[in-house]
């Protein structure tokens, strides 16, 4: 019932609740989530600030009923009393109402966001009201960076970021409030290690700059000639060979 | 001997006509309109510049690149190659998603913060999305396959040792 609902709302305001696997790596491509402490520190982080709102309409209530209204002509606050109250319950109801719906964005906001992983490319995809798709090629990117901060190491999480070639102008970015289109973040990885392991394996492979140079040498496929059984083949026909003349 | 591995080929269905002007869809017209409304005051400029940004926007795109060309009085043509793409972004905010469309942020290496070319209005962004994401560098490189038996020199050699000692031991059978 509650999965039904969930799934009609996420349809109904056209969030993607699947991820987009680039067509002919589906055998090949690596689809996780964040962990889940990362969940849980969202959480964590939306009941602290959810609690701090009720305390500050706590305190906003107890100022204006016994600090402010008691400074007013008892005239004013016989007449015009009604109007206080009702504003506090306007802003005690927009607080029960949010409530939920800030749960289910955190919520939502975990279970919608997903990273793909191939042998060529690794995808982000993020975003509830603005959808976004990251689609960063592994021969691109630039460097790793990951980082934790001192929550993040409490609860064992970290952000991988990826970047690629480009994105100066900074400061015009910093204008825009935008996140930079050259950077990708794996937000709250459990197992940041093992991601950076495979990207940087692939990243070796590809020894060249990563702007798209016209004489690249494209990583060889692995292992894709047994020299062993190349080698066993050549000494059974010198075998035969001496056996004929032996 | 194992006959060398092969990457699977991929087959992307050409998404988008080559060679061809691509006008975008109506519906980002109507995405534009209600775009300019959010601009309050400066609604009906903003509308006007929309109006005649959908009407002169064109994309074409051909074997080796993309080119992009809007304006009437300050006009614009972008040019770029899929084999320089740094990365693909595909956005959509809820009221794009609700009509349908998607911006594809294309990004080169140059030091521009923003998008080098942001494509809207596209009938199958999606499908558009998967077409660049196959040419642009380092995502399918029909190269790489060939590559690996061309330049493994040792390989080579020992296949061709066996290859000479087969012979030998045939001359020896006639011989014989």
């Amino acid at each position: 019932m509650m999965d039904g609902l969930r799934l009609w709302l996420l349809k109904l305001l056209r969030i993607p609740s699947a991820p987009h696997i680039p067509p002919g790596e589906e055998a090949h491509a690596r689809i996780f989530l964040a962990d889940g402490a990362y969940y849980r520190l969202q959480i964590w982080a939306l009941m602290l600030r959810q609690a701090g709102a009720l305390v500050a309409l706590a305190a906003g209530y107890a100022w204006m009923r016994f600090g402010w209204i008691r400074s007013l002509p008892p005239e004013v606050v016989r007449d015009y009393g009604w109007i206080f109250l009702a504003v506090e319950l306007f802003a005690l109801a927009s607080w029960l109402v949010q409530l939920p719906l800030s749960f289910l964005l955190v919520k939502w906001d975990y279970t919608c966001r997903f990273y793909v992983l191939t042998d060529r490319c690794l995808r982000i995809q993020e975003g509830l009201w603005t959808f976004r798709e990251q689609t960063f090629t592994l021969a691109n990117i630039q460097n790793l960076d990951v980082r934790q901060n001192p929550l993040q190491r409490l609860f064992g999480l970290s952000d991988l970021v990826v970047r690629t070639a480009g994105g100066g102008d900074a400061h015009a970015q910093q204008a825009q409030q935008g996140p930079s289109l050259h950077e990708g973040t794996l937000k709250g990885l459990g197992d940041a290690a093992a991601v950076k392991a495979h990207i940087l394996a692939r990243m070796k492979a590809y020894r060249d700059a990563g702007l798209g140079d016209p004489g690249d040498r494209h990583p060889v496929a692995p292992a894709a000639l047994d020299l062993a059984e190349v080698a066993r083949e050549a000494a059974a026909a010198a075998r035969a060979v001496t056996a004929r003349l032996g | 001997m194992t006959s060398p591995e092969v990457p699977p080929v991929v087959h992307v269905r050409p998404a988008v006509p080559l060679d061809q002007e691509i006008r975008p869809v109506p519906r980002l017209l109507v995405g534009y309109l209600l775009q300019s409304l959010l601009t309050g005051p400066v609604a009906p400029f903003t509308a006007i510049y929309y109006y005649f940004r959908y009407h002169t926007l064109r994309y074409r795109f051909d074997r080796e690149g993309i080119s992009m060309a809007w304006g009437i009085l300050f006009r614009r043509e972008i040019h770029l190659t899929y084999a320089r793409i740094q990365d693909i972004h595909l956005t959509s905010h809820l009221l794009e998603r609700f009509l349908g469309l998607a911006r594809i942020q294309i990004q080169t290496a140059s030091g521009k913060a923003g998008a080098e070319m942001v494509l809207e209005g596209l009938a199958d962004h999606e499908a558009v999305r998967d077409f660049l994401y196959a040419r642009m560098r380092g995502a399918a490189h029909p190269e790489a396959s060939h590559a690996a038996v061309a330049t493994d020199a040792t390989a080579a050699a020992v296949q061709d040792l066996a290859q000479a000692l087969k012979d030998l031991q045939k001359a020896l059978e006639v011989l014989g």
